[in-house]
């Protein structure tokens, strides 16, 4: 038999009971999650309008949902009632002269029933006691006498002022830091501030007071020299006048262009011998080429007969010191004079 | 002509009287099926085993690719106009509340309103329900209560199945492509969770159970001799209960907004 067919009420059984076990537990979940659970304390309050109320409505103290609206209803006075709960988390802030305000934002953000606890720091209120709505005269009694714990700036549109002065204020430390921005690049470009730019600017500056300098030494020099050539007494004028080298160069019968024509024959001569030399050589290169060559290879010959000494078994002890006899009898020509 | 036209409506009211006749004699059956335990018992397991735990696999996956994708869709598209709570809301409204329910009924209709149906139409055809009624076993009894009861408690159990994968698993397959904090998801699901949906949701199961199990059954037996005759009463029952479900569906939605 087939193990689902044999087990089959086992299988049957864990299916359903695992559905049933996930549906309690969510349903259990969903309780904890909705409070169904939890003691919620209940008070009523009254506005003047109905405008802006619903049922359901979260009821926030500082921006903590503590409770909801349960019921709205018109009285015989025509005033609106309403019966709201509390969670039992925040039942401790529910004091004495505690108020509550519907904020009501003229922009269509922002608005809600809020939780203004009296200052009177006894015991909680009683479940079903009254708490006056902010606009009601009771409320602005207990508001104006400075017994409920009103933050200053709960209405919707200081609300929204206090959102946009943050903004505000980032725009003009923004606007701050890009006139610093400014007054440093002013700085950098005056060659005033200590940053690297600065100290270039400064650096090019004095660069161009030295060039300006250099170049004022420069006409000193070309208005010298002007003055030099110019001078009655000076070199050139010395050189160009009758008496001057120049004349007595170009006025010497020749003398100094046969000299330098007979040292330049010279230099004529050796060069060609030069030339002869250095012919011969580039002659006699092949047969020096061939000496070099032969003794390399007599010298490399002359190793491996070296190398083949050295590795020869028979000889590899080495050669033996010869050691010289001395005859037994000696020569008249041995003898000593 | 009216006469053609009289004669059609007489047979139609004739034919609604019957299945009337039919619906409440099953669930009078279905009822003392329950009190007495019967030996139907083993056929009530049985079709519990084949029409709802065979056919988890097909909703799980069916529930996990609707759900990953209602999630991610929704994640992606909702906070970029500043809705991104809604997705919440989305969830339940589609899973628990709309597609799990007629979801699970198509599935069942396809796997095991077909089955009932040919499984009748082959016992009359081969006289099997002639034996029963000939040996004092009423086959309504016997036959029809616990496939009844079987596929209905089977619904029930598979959209509870569905919604499972559909919120929950779905929410471990979305971890794989978008990371999703864990206290953040469940708990913004289980602000949106009210017991009018989970209400509304069994409401429709069971009533889509009871209409499939009850139209299978019916067509089933609607075959009088021929085994030719049980593809048509099998398209017949599939066809009616695809009807009458989504006619059920949008009757309990309406009663649901309109409460």
């Amino acid at each position: 038999m087939k193990f689902k067919i044999r087990f089959a009420e086992q299988i049957v059984g864990v299916f359903v009971l695992v559905a049933v076990a996930f549906l309690a537990l969510v349903l259990i979940l969903i309780g904890i999650n909705q409070r169904w659970f939890a003691k919620d304390y209940h008070f009523t309050s009254r506005f003047p309008s109905g405008d802006g109320l619903s049922v359901g409505m979260p009821i926030k103290f500082k921006g903590f949902q503590i409770g909801a609206v349960d019921r709205i209803s018109l009285d015989e006075n025509d005033l609106v009632d309403i019966d709201f709960s509390v969670y039992d988390t925040y039942i401790d802030k529910i004091r004495r002269n505690s108020v509550l305000e519907l904020v009501s934002s003229p922009l269509g953000i922002g608005g809600g029933l809020v939780f203004h606890p009296g200052k009177d720091l006894g015991p909680p209120l009683a479940e079903s006691s009254f708490i006056p709505s902010l606009n009601s005269a009771e409320g602005r009694r207990l508001v104006q006498a400075g017994l409920v714990d009103i933050p200053p700036n709960s209405d919707a549109v200081t609300r929204i002022v206090g959102e946009v002065d943050p903004i505000l204020k980032n725009v003009n430390a923004t606007l701050v830091s890009v006139h610093q921005l400014v007054d440093t690049l002013n700085g950098g470009l005056s060659g005033a501030a200590d940053n690297p730019t600065g100290s270039l600017i400064r650096n090019a500056s004095d660069m161009t007071a030295q060039i300006n300098k250099v170049l004022v030494d420069l006409q000193s020099i070309t208005d010298r020299l002007a003055a030099a050539a110019n001078s009655p007494n000076g070199p050139v004028q010395g050189m160009l006048q009758p008496q001057g080298s120049m004349e007595k160069i170009l006025n010497d019968n020749d003398a100094l262009y046969d000299h330098i024509d007979d040292t330049l024959a010279n230099l004529d001569a050796t060069i060609k011998q030069l030339s002869d030399f250095v012919t011969y050589l580039n002659s006699s290169q092949p047969e020096i080429t061939g000496i070099l060559d032969e003794g390399r290879e007599t010298l490399s010959q002359g190793k491996e007969v070296l190398e083949g000494i050295r590795n020869n078994p028979l000889i590899r002890g080495g050669i033996q010191p010869r050691i010289e006899q001395p005859g037994t009898s000696a020569g008249y020509r041995d003898g000593g004079f | 002509m009216v006469a053609l036209l009289g004669r059609r409506v007489i047979q139609r009211i004739r034919g609604l009287l019957y299945a009337a006749g039919f619906l409440y004699e099953v669930l009078r059956e279905s009822f003392l099926f329950v009190r007495h335990r019967q030996v139907g018992y083993r056929v009530l397991t049985m079709q519990i085993l084949f029409t709802g735990v065979e056919a988890l696999s097909v909703v799980a996956v069916l529930g996990l690719a609707l759900g990953v994708v209602i999630i991610i869709q929704g994640m992606s598209l909702l906070p970029q106009i500043g809705q991104g709570q809604l997705i919440y809301t989305i969830l339940i409204t589609v899973i628990t509340r709309e597609l799990g329910p007629i979801l699970t009924a198509f599935i069942i209709i396809a796997r095991s309103g077909t089955a009932i149906a040919t499984e009748l139409g082959s016992m009359v055809v081969s006289h099997e329900i002639e034996a029963y009624v000939a040996v004092g076993i009423n086959p309504i009894s016997y036959l029809v209560a616990p496939r009844f009861l079987g596929v209905t408690a089977s619904l029930l159990i598979l959209n509870l199945y569905f919604n499972v994968f559909g919120l929950v698993g779905s929410y471990f397959v979305v971890q794989l492509i978008k990371p999703v904090p864990f206290a953040e998801y469940f708990r913004g699901l289980l602000s949106s969770l009210q017991t009018a949906d989970i209400l509304s949701s069994l409401v429709k199961s069971l009533v889509f159970g009871v209409i499939v199990s009850a139209v299978s059954t019916f067509n089933g037996f609607r075959v009088e001799s021929a085994s030719t005759e049980i593809p048509q009463v099998v398209i017949k029952a599939v066809g009616q209960s695809f009807m009458l479900c989504i006619v059920a569906d949008a009757v309990i939605t309406l009663i649901y907004y309109m409460r």
